[in-house]
């Protein structure tokens, strides 16, 4: 147990590091803190609220907060950097599997967001103790999270498997469409809360109870004993996937079928453009952005009178999908990487277009399905409408990730969600400045105003002069800091 | 004119010296060894002379162009095996070098044509589809080597050339420098291989401690009776066995 002390203090120290040499930077702390504060409070009104309703036999809103416990968890664990002291790179150290476990299992304790998600997860005992068998309804709810815990921690190890990483992926896909089509053929966007997640209804059903004593103390039990078989059994795979993880070398999918492969895409930077599509591939961030895409696609194709504002809407969530592309654009590059660029003969603002022409290719791939889709469903100009949004998207989008990318870097893992760190602020003010000229021109068409034209081509030109000014400024800028970036990313 | 011309160039990190002052001239088509201990500013001074890193104070000329001013000109002159190697962990060795002719205004198919004459040269024909993260370390330094190469530039950065490298390949890349020395490609290498340095380079300096402690050519070295092992360990001072009791 000393050991794993020992280790779980440096990595302590290690994060705490790196947390510093990415640069706190005291301007966000205000306004990070005033966000914090009020999505507690939203939380605890909701908890309150939660726990009123199933005084009052009513446990809907006790099982929606469940699921979002159970979706939260994943994120942390998904985000999380693999380089701890359990991965294969320290595998010669002489620590059995359980020490492995442990480690790995509680050094993703470590960064305050993860404190933040246990807290918010053991605020749910609250609701819990207002139910009528309380003790149950907690035993029931500590199981659940510690289920959800060890699931996201089987998920973050399958990720180092191509083919768990396909199918993964295949499943949340398929998912999400059978959702976005429960949500259409409902008409209402509350009809996706109304899927049930069984093992969320098994602690409601530990902790309401139904029919007689002796009916509401077997569902009890079965309840309890279930969701303790069910974190049994998470926490048996998550043991297991760590075991395969260490024993397989991380595999790489050939993604020569998929992808351009790099050097194939004509120019000077196509390599480097092929070779950003290939990384940006492997952040979980792009299949938030072609599950909008796909969405929008389902929505299109399968709604009787498809909306061209709904339409134009998932356009601006695709690129809102995709922001950590543009935001870091550096973020999974690494020291080697940087000094390759820094070596060839290319000027910084060669380096950045690069980058920009390769997030462009990945959102040009997800919203030209739904652009097609569109002109067979909407017509031609609809469709060309929603190409002349998606440039002044991705505009916007690409001035403040210039920004972003060259003076607030922060690293990214492959296979991971992207890290927000201490840019949380900035990444949101870039997702409100990017977003602002697509939603402003559903708005100017929606209207069908007599200055519509005018006013798109000054969105189009101000968007793209925007965009110019930041590849010449962040690119000069680039060549100065890059030594700082290093740092930031190593 | 001399190839590689360095002028009281000096790179400070917070209170460390790690370069101090130094003036080097190179002539074109010497192949250089640039030898030193551990931590001595071998590499620090290679990063200032290919762009990796600003110097605190002086500059440097290469091919007549300034490290400082024009950049851009002596990275389209220059090729470098830099320390650590600055691949791409996600691309195969193939597409290191397909991404990298063209940045030097290589055609595809010029880079196609001299990628597989490099790769058969360094014995990575048949590993050209390996990932980088997936190679070994030989292999992930024989594709720097050959993104160095693939332009054909008139000076040459090596930073530790032989270490990890197999003795064939090894052979082939002492062939392919001198060369490459013949023709007026002026290189600049640094090596702790003392016996490969003797017999390759025409002119060395050794650094200690961020200072030049000695410059002369081989033939010097030899007139005087000295190897170079003898010269290099009369300037640096060494460790004694003995002192590590506990071992055993």
């Amino acid at each position: 147990m000393d050991r794993v002390k020992t280790i779980l203090g440096y990595e302590w120290r290690a994060y705490w590091r790196r947390f510093s040499r990415a640069g706190l930077r005291a301007g966000n702390q205000g306004v990070l803190l005033i966000l914090s504060v009020y999505i507690a409070f939203k939380y605890l009104q909701l908890l309150l609220t939660a726990s009123a309703n199933v005084e009052k036999g009513n446990p809907k809103l006790l099982v929606q907060l469940l699921g979002a416990i159970f979706l939260v968890w994943l994120f942390p664990v998904a985000g999380s950097a693999r380089q701890t002291f359990g991965s294969r790179k320290w595998l010669h150290l002489p620590l059995s599997l359980k020490e492995r476990f442990t480690i790995r299992a509680l050094s993703l304790l470590i960064p305050p967001s993860a404190w933040l998600v246990v807290l918010g997860s053991l605020a749910i005992c609250y609701p819990l103790a207002h139910t009528r068998n309380p003790v149950a309804g907690i035993v029931a709810g500590l199981f659940f999270i510690a289920m959800a815990w060890l699931t996201g921690l089987t998920i973050s190890h399958l990720l180092s498997f191509v083919a768990w990483r396909r199918l993964l992926w295949i499943a949340a896909l398929g998912l999400l469409t059978v959702a976005g089509l429960h949500v259409i053929r409902r008409g209402t966007t509350n009809a996706l809360l109304s899927l049930e997640f069984v093992p969320a209804t098994l602690v409601s059903r530990a902790a309401m109870g139904v029919g007689g004593a002796a009916t509401e103390w077997t569902t009890m039990l079965v309840s309890i004993i279930t969701l303790g078989l069910l974190a049994l059994a998470a926490g048996l795979a998550a043991l297991w996937s760590l075991k395969k993880s260490l024993e397989v070398v991380p595999q790489i999918s050939s993604q020569r079928a998929l992808v351009v492969p790099a050097g194939v895409l004509p120019g000077r930077l196509g390599g480097l453009v092929g070779k950003d599509i290939r990384y940006f591939l492997r952040l979980l961030d792009t299949y938030l952005g072609l599950a909008a895409g796909i969405l929008g696609c389902v929505y299109l194709a399968v709604a009787d009178a498809p909306s061209a504002g709904v339409f134009w809407s998932f356009i601006v969530a695709t690129f809102f999908g995709n922001a950590a592309l543009a935001f870091n654009s550096f973020g999974l590059d690494d020291r080697a990487g940087l000094d390759r660029y820094t070596l060839l003969p290319l000027s910084g603002r060669a380096i950045l277009l690069s980058k920009n022409l390769a997030y462009l290719v990945i959102v040009l791939a997800q919203i030209l399905p739904m652009l097609f889709i569109a002109g067979w469903k909407l017509g031609v100009v609809t469709s060309a409408l929603g190409l002349v949004q998606a440039a002044a998207l991705g505009g916007a989008y690409l001035t403040w990730g210039n920004w972003m990318s060259v003076n607030h870097p922060l690293k990214m893992q492959f296979f991971r969600f992207a890290n927000s760190g201490a840019a949380l602020v900035d990444e949101m003010g870039g997702i409100f400045f990017g977003s602002l000229p697509g939603i402003a021109l559903i708005f100017l068409w929606q209207s069908r105003g007599t200055g519509a034209v005018g006013a798109t081509a000054l969105i189009i030109l101000f968007t793209g002069g925007l965009y110019f000014l930041s590849v010449k400024r962040f690119g000069n800028r680039f060549e100065q800091n890059r030594e700082r970036i290093v740092t930031a990313l190593s | 004119m001399f190839e590689i011309e360095t002028k009281s160039l000096t790179k400070q990190f917070g209170r460390l010296l790690a370069v101090n002052d130094l003036s080097l001239q190179i002539p074109k088509g010497t192949i250089f060894g640039f030898l030193g201990p551990n931590g001595s500013g071998k590499s620090t001074t290679v990063k200032m002379l290919t762009g990796l890193l600003t110097p605190t104070d002086g500059d440097a000329l290469i091919s007549g162009s300034s490290i400082l001013e024009s950049p851009l000109e002596v990275k389209k002159k220059i090729g470098v095996l830099p320390e650590e190697l600055a691949l791409f962990d996600a691309l195969t060795i193939w597409e290191h070098l397909m991404l990298s002719g063209p940045v030097y205004g290589l055609s595809k198919k010029e880079t196609e044509k001299r990628a597989a004459e490099l790769l058969d040269f360094l014995d990575l024909a048949s590993s050209r589809h390996t990932y980088v993260e997936q190679a070994s370390y030989g292999m992930r330094k024989k594709c720097s080597l050959a993104m160095a190469l693939l332009h054909n530039p008139s000076v040459l950065f090596l930073d530790e050339p032989f270490e990890g490298i197999d003795p064939v390949a090894s052979r082939n890349i002492k062939d392919l420098l001198l060369l490459m020395s013949e023709k007026g490609v002026t290189i600049f290498l640094t090596s702790h291989i003392l016996e490969v340095v003797e017999r390759l380079v025409t002119e060395f300096a050794i650094i200690v401690a961020g200072e030049v402690v000695c410059t002369q050519t081989v033939a010097e070295t030899l007139r005087s009776g000295e190897t170079l092992e003898e010269l290099f360990f009369k300037h640096v001072v060494r460790g004694k066995v003995g002192d590590l009791e506990w071992i055993g």
